[in-house]
């Protein structure tokens, strides 16, 4: 079947569909589904008329903002997420912190991350589990090589040094691409 | 005291202002919008849909599919029960309030 909408019921229906985005889903849902109820059958010329009688699709969008308070905070606004500086912090002291102090300065950084809110329970215990499962995969290598006879296990070592920074920067990656939110 | 006397007020009764188009007969969005907005009541069909969505979450309004007699099946909102109750309360209410207001605020008759 050929679909008949007008072009210019699409792209109504496409503009409020972005602009109600940030709004909780059934209400997003409720209010696209009773504007396309609205324009359908409609051609055109009868889609146009409804369309400026329904007004722009931003102000359709800010009206329901304004009646939805308890919304969750909009993305992409200026209102900074709580907690981020903190977040940020954590994230540099893991990172900073176990190069240039190695041993505490990576503690101190995995303590200030379990504290941080931009991630969740199982990415703190990852952070943690992750540097131990390391040491122990290298102290078994540096076992195996000795008695292999084999040299270079200075390598090892320096994989062990470097996995702490490495758990800050995929934490910071991941924050980053969530707004630093858990 | 709020500089938007007439915006307080409207948020006061729409509520019951929708509930009391519905106590006539199930409404669609537009249909409730239209109305609405042309009593100065909301700003736009977006207004309505978190008020809807309120009403039927306190369980004063209900929704049904129904189809209508150009086509496309829509959703009409109704007034249970409770929303009746809610609306007559309301109704023995407003008009002793409004009396008792207007005897308080009177008019201006000065020149």
């Amino acid at each position: 079947m050929t679909d008949t909408t007008p072009e210019i019921t699409t792209v109504y229906l496409a503009q409020l569909d972005t602009e109600l985005d940030q709004l909780p889903e059934d209400l997003h849902r409720d209010i696209v589904n009773g504007i396309r109820e609205e324009l359908e059958g409609l051609d055109g010329e009868a889609a146009a008329a409804r369309i400026q009688q329904l007004g722009d699709p931003a102000f359709i969008a800010a009206g329901a903002r304004a009646e939805t308070p308890n919304q969750a905070p909009l993305v992409g606004t200026d209102a900074p997420t709580p907690g981020r500086a903190f977040s940020i912090t954590a994230a540099v002291i893991l990172i900073a912190g176990s190069l240039l102090i190695p041993g505490l300065g990576a503690v101190a950084g995995l303590v200030f991350v379990s504290q941080a809110k931009a991630w969740s329970r199982r990415e703190k215990t990852t952070a943690w589990l992750t540097p131990v499962g390391v040491a122990l995969l290298a102290m078994a290598t540096v076992a195996l090589m000795s008695a292999a006879g084999v040299g270079g296990a200075h390598l090892v070592v320096l994989v062990g040094y470097l996995v702490f920074p490495a758990v800050g920067v995929t934490l910071a990656v991941r924050a980053q691409g969530r707004g630093w939110r858990a | 005291m709020t500089a938007d006397v007439g915006a307080q007020l409207r948020k006061g009764v729409v509520e019951y202002c929708i509930l009391g188009l519905l106590d006539r007969e199930p409404m669609y969005g537009w249909q409730l919008s239209e109305q609405l907005v042309q009593a100065g009541l909301v700003a736009s069909i977006g207004t309505l849909y978190p008020l809807l969505g309120r009403l039927r979450t306190q369980g004063l309004v209900t929704a049904f599919n129904q189809p209508s007699a150009t086509g496309p099946v829509r959703k009409y909102y109704r007034l249970t029960p409770l929303g009746r109750d809610q609306l007559n309360a309301f109704r023995l209410q407003w008009g002793p309030f409004t009396a008792s207001v207007h005897r308080l605020i009177g008019e201006d008759t000065r020149d």
